[in-house]
């Protein structure tokens, strides 16, 4: 039983939408580095990453998403994350990077901003 | 792939590559598997159901198996180099007077979790993270070099210790 995760995306008028399904853990976090990696190359304004169907995540998952995030600032590019679940939400906290992160509640909160 | 062994773990085949029980008993249960990223999954649910007949609610049952999870990472990150076919024995039991103690068992490198210098939580960076998630859990840690490779590590959590969180450094004051 390996944990399953499952990336796609969609545009937003300013940028991209990338929408992530599944468990993020050390088995999964490689081919996510890359994905967010390209997405960020390819320039868009804003990046949203819609964890609202991700169940777990640990420490790999959250380097990944910083690894993410300074990328991003260091192209312009405004990062956010939505529709964390409490379970994951909590690794955010317990790493104090919950105030790091832009977070919205929802993707279509995101979307609105 | 051979049938589960109790003193060696099954091979790293496409047939079987979930961790596989070799022994469970009313007190615990002893999990073999080798040193792949893509036996955590299974290992988490295994931690989390042992979690939960221990009487821990579904929060703490989460975080045990979340810090499991980081223990286990870091045997494959940094005792095996990443490899994929070192062995690896999980084995949980109830503590006297509730709670849990998980052991870990490899035979890779040598290696000294407490030498990782946890991640400053004021510095926003990756990596490092999960020493802290470890050491915040349990109440306690210890790891010990095995007689001829490899390490055991030893954690425990009482049913009733309260929820701890560190500072930001990551070194826990002395106990």
């Amino acid at each position: 039983m390996a944990s399953t995760l499952q990336i796609s995306s969609s545009k937003l008028p300013d940028g991209l939408a990338v929408t992530l399904v599944g468990e993020i853990d050390l088995a999964r976090s490689p081919e996510l580095r890359l994905r967010l990696r390209d997405d960020v190359d390819a320039g868009p304004k804003r990046l949203v990453i819609d964890l609202t169907k991700v169940t777990y995540m640990d420490s790999s998952g959250v380097a990944t998403l910083v690894e993410a995030l300074q990328r991003s600032k260091a192209r312009g590019c405004r990062l956010v994350l939505a529709g964390l679940q409490p379970k994951v939400r909590s690794i955010f906290s317990i790493s104090r990077l919950d105030t790091v992160f832009e977070i919205s509640a929802t993707l279509d909160e995101a979307k609105a901003k | 792939m051979s049938e589960p062994s109790a003193n060696r773990p099954a091979g790293p085949s496409a047939e079987a590559p979930s961790p596989t029980p070799a022994s469970t008993t009313p007190a615990g249960i002893e999990l073999r598997c080798w040193s792949k990223a893509e036996n955590l999954s299974a290992i988490r649910a295994c931690v989390e159901r042992f979690a939960a007949s221990a009487g821990f609610d579904e929060e703490r049952q989460g975080r045990i198996a979340l810090a499991v999870d980081e223990a286990i990472a870091n045997i494959i990150r940094h005792s095996y180099k990443g490899r994929d076919d070192g062995p690896i024995m999980l084995r949980l039991e109830p503590l006297p007077g509730g709670g849990v103690r998980v052991e870990l068992e490899d035979e890779g490198e040598t290696f000294d979790p407490c030498s990782i210098v946890p991640r400053d939580l004021n510095e926003v960076k990756p990596g490092g993270l999960g020493i802290h998630i470890i050491r915040s859990t349990f109440d306690r840690c210890s790891w010990t070099p095995r007689p001829l490779r490899g390490m055991n590590a030893t954690l425990e959590l009482g049913l009733h210790s309260p929820v701890r969180t560190l500072p930001a450094d990551g070194k826990r004051p002395p106990q």
